[in-house]
């Protein structure tokens, strides 16, 4: 008896991310309930909070799943409502004006007040100010607020500010000191988006969620969701194959191509396949020589072998970016630039020209000053194991040239270095990196290469560069954005700071035999902002 | 009975040393053995064919030829960190057997310290530390490797330093440096050669488990890099058995030679120990 005891008490104090739920069996023995979409992720589960974006609940939620975003996105990057019902930005785009409802709830069934509203937007302007956003409430009423920027880039804001921030309750938040996203109490999930949490199993990685009955911005098609974390994205497709989850979400990270023929005669299964608004690229540092030398970029350009590096990153789905380097299909693409293509001869006539000969006749090219010359070439860290496979067949393509190349293999093992070298020295010359979708949707990669105040391991400084970087986040709407990334792309096609290693598919698989409506929204897939009210039983 | 033991024995070790003069030959000879430059890079994700008899992996390479590169790293690794903690081993394991007291107690501490410590993750986060190169990697594996050859000589050396042989040298006043070299050495060569070489297929599993990981010699072509590759970049779940088979048999073979070899050191020590008594 003594023993049972003890054992109750062990589990009558679970950690905050353990289940909060857990008590309702109803809530686990989903897997005979047909009514439950189960989704999958490669992202481990870690907490149920409102700040958190990490893990696997706060990843979702970036697709309005248990938070509502103060404003929404639409499959095409466009602006649309969120928990503001309006938002109007003023000729200067230095000032929006929001409306919302005032009787909209939280997950316990509070309403959602003036108060919360203001708390929210003070505790999102760190991330904001860190986006170089610096944003000011200046009037509010119930119903409506007035926010004001001190740099007229109010609809860049919304688009890669306030999307991504969610409404929080204040008097949840009121109690906790310190940095919100460490907090890991049994209420840091309520918010009001049209999920909530209701439990977590932590052996199996599958978090629950129901519908929330008070949810006021639309109806829920789907009356409860489960969240499936697996170890791997081979693991997540086998997944999929066997009817184990219907649909994925995982940010940034869609299947490779390379592993969606294992879907091949799958009964039932869609690929999901999108162009992807992201993509690899190779980086040149500007604090470092030969790197900061256009006619080094220029030859390095044509040395590139673009078919097999397409290969390489997806298979016969990706192809040879285009030298402007945002890919198409983003807002802003403009259309006519070369294709990249390979072509030796350039590369080594443009070396030739430049001065780096091979004086020692080793076969290596020597600088400018006849020095022995060796370019080191940095993988981005923690994209696995796809850079350091994309440096080599860089240092490959280059030697063909006779550029010699060393990885940056104590930076690639030890993250300090690794930090020291891109954040703090800055002194990198070739960077292997990738673009987000997000990045690439609301900033390009343009965004990557400027120096601070904009990027902390940017480096090109170069004037016409930031103007056009800086009309691209002071545009007003689309057009003007797509001027500027025009400007952006013309910069790039005719100076080199970053090169595009191919423009490749997003896969996203979903199973078609439980439910219908999908709409598989490019580089995100069926998982997305509208799919809480569009997907039905079949 | 024994010498039909001893007979086995002899005929294993010599399909060991067979298996592993062919491997030597292969690692000396790669240059002109490869079929293709194995840093070459052609047509990706090609299955096998008589262009290329194991396929080319995700950036072009030929397999075949960097399993035929990859036997130099993997041997080279394996022998000299073999060859080190065999070293470290045995002097420790002499020292402390032969002197006992405070230094025996001394060396068995750090010993037995060393051989709790988790071996792999101890290695990994070592490798992850060290400056990045192959030595490093050797390093990294001899830092506990040593520890389980260190304990079985000092067992051999306390009997030995009981035997009347070793106590007529002290008395002739012969230097505790030249028994052990001349005396004790010998007595624990059979022991000391089964560690080796069990010690190199220890170091050669290590070191796949490590280039695995993603921790192994950046550059280099080795066995355990080629099965990395082969996982990571899809070659398993997409059934490539071309690409992830061979480095798995290659290592499995090395392994058991050095096995064999060492084995047979062992049943002959084990064997002259019965026949001397």
């Amino acid at each position: 008896m003594v023993l049972l005891l003890q054992l109750t008490a062990c589990g009558g104090n679970p950690s905050p991310n353990e289940s909060t739920g857990g008590s309702d069996p109803a809530n686990q023995e989903t897997a005979t309930d047909g009514s439950v979409l189960r989704i999958g992720c490669t992202i481990a589960h870690t907490t149920f909070n409102l700040f958190d974006q990490g893990g696997a609940y706060g990843k979702l939620n970036l697709e309005r799943f248990g938070q509502q975003p103060l404003v929404g996105m639409d499959e095409n990057g466009e602006l649309t409502p969120g928990f503001f019902e309006t938002f109007e930005i003023n000729d200067a785009n230095d000032t929006v004006v929001f409306t919302f409802p005032t009787d909209a709830k939280f997950h316990d069934g509070t309403t959602i007040t003036l108060e919360d509203v203001l708390f929210s937007m003070e505790s999102w302007m760190d991330k904001w100010k860190g986006r170089g956003y610096n944003v000011t409430v200046t009037d509010s009423a119930e119903g409506a607020i007035t926010c004001q920027l001190d740099t007229p880039s109010a609809y860049a804001w919304l688009s890669y500010g306030a999307g991504q921030c969610y409404i929080a309750p204040y008097h949840v938040w009121e109690k906790v000191e310190g940095d919100y996203s460490s907090y890991v109490g049994e209420d840091a999930h309520i918010g009001a988006g049209p999920y909530r949490f209701v439990s977590y199993d932590e052996a199996a990685q599958v978090s629950y969620y129901e519908a929330f009955e008070d949810y006021y911005w639309g109806e829920q098609t789907i009356e409860k969701v489960e969240l499936h974390s697996y170890s791997s994205p081979e693991n997540l497709v086998m997944a999929i194959k066997n009817g184990e989850i219907d649909a994925m979400y995982t940010y940034a990270s869609p299947i490779a191509s390379t592993l969606i023929g294992t879907l091949e005669g799958a009964e039932d299964v869609e690929t999901g396949g999108s162009n992807y608004s992201g993509n690899y690229q190779l980086t040149f540092g500007f604090n470092a020589y030969p790197t900061n030398e256009q006619s080094f970029r220029e030859a390095v350009y044509y040395a590139l072998d673009y078919d097999l590096l397409a290969t390489t990153i997806g298979g016969n789905e990706a192809v040879p970016a285009h030298r402007g380097m945002i890919p198409q299909g983003n807002k802003g693409y403009v259309d006519g630039y070369p294709v990249n293509e390979r072509d030796l001869e350039e590369a080594g006539r443009i070396l030739d020209e430049a001065g780096y000969l091979d004086v020692d006749g080793d076969g290596i090219r020597d600088d400018q000053n006849g020095q022995p010359m060796t370019v080191s070439i940095l993988p981005q860290s923690g994209k696995n194991e796809m850079m350091s496979r994309l440096a080599e067949v860089i240092m490959n393509n280059l030697a063909d040239v006779g550029i010699q190349c060393a990885m940056d293999e104590d930076a690639m093992r030890n993250e300090d270095i690794f930090d020291q070298r891109t954040q703090v020295d800055k002194n990198y010359q070739l960077y292997v990196g990738y673009t987000t979708p997000g990045v690439a949707d609301y900033r390009t990669s343009a965004f990557y290469i400027l120096p601070e105040p904009y990027y902390q391991s940017g480096t090109f400084d170069d004037s016409d560069y930031v103007a056009a970087y800086q009309a691209l986040q002071n545009a007003k709407n689309t057009e003007e954005y797509g001027i500027a990334a025009a400007e952006i792309q013309a910069i790039n096609a005719e100076k080199f700071p970053l090169i595009a290693l191919a423009w490749e598919q997003a896969y996203f698989p979903y199973r078609t035999d439980r439910f219908a409506g999908w709409e598989n929204w490019p580089s995100t897939g069926v998982i997305n902002q509208d799919t809480w009210f569009q997907v039905t039983l079949q | 009975m024994k010498q039909r033991n001893l007979l086995q024995g002899r005929a294993a070790a010599v399909t060991g040393m067979v298996l592993l003069l062919l491997i030597l030959l292969v690692a000396v000879f790669a240059p002109a053995l490869a079929p293709y430059d194995p840093w070459a890079m052609g047509t990706p994700y090609l299955p096998p064919s008589s262009e290329h008899l194991l396929g080319t992996n995700d950036i072009g390479q030929d397999i075949l030829s960097e399993l035929i590169y990859g036997t130099r790293v993997s041997m080279f690794i394996g022998v000299c960190a073999a060859l080190i903690t065999t070293i470290i081993g045995t002097a420790v394991g002499v020292l402390a057997g032969y002197f006992g007291g405070i230094v025996d107690h001394i060396l068995m501490a750090v010993t037995n310290v060393v051989i709790v410590v988790p071996s792999l993750p101890l290695t990994v986060v070592l490798v992850a530390y060290l400056q990045a190169g192959l030595w490093n990697i050797i390093i990294a594996l001899c830092v506990t490797a040593w520890a389980g050859t260190a304990r079985l000589i000092r067992a051999q050396v306390m009997q030995l330093r009981q035997q009347p042989f070793v106590q007529l040298e002290r008395t002739l006043g012969m230097g505790n440096g030249y028994i052990m070299l001349v005396h004790i050495l010998p007595n624990v060569s059979g022991i000391i050669l089964t560690r080796g070489a069990l010690s190199v297929a220890s170091a050669m599993l290590s070191e796949a488990s490590l280039s695995f990981l993603g921790l192994g010699a950046l550059g280099q072509k080795s066995w355990g890099a080629i099965l990395n590759n082969a996982f990571f970049r899809n070659g398993v779940v997409n059934n490539c058995w071309w690409w992830y088979y061979p480095p798995i048999l290659c290592i499995c073979v090395c392994v058991v030679a050095f096995m064999l070899i060492g084995s047979w050191d062992d049943r002959r020590s084990r064997g002259q120990n019965l026949l001397a008594m």
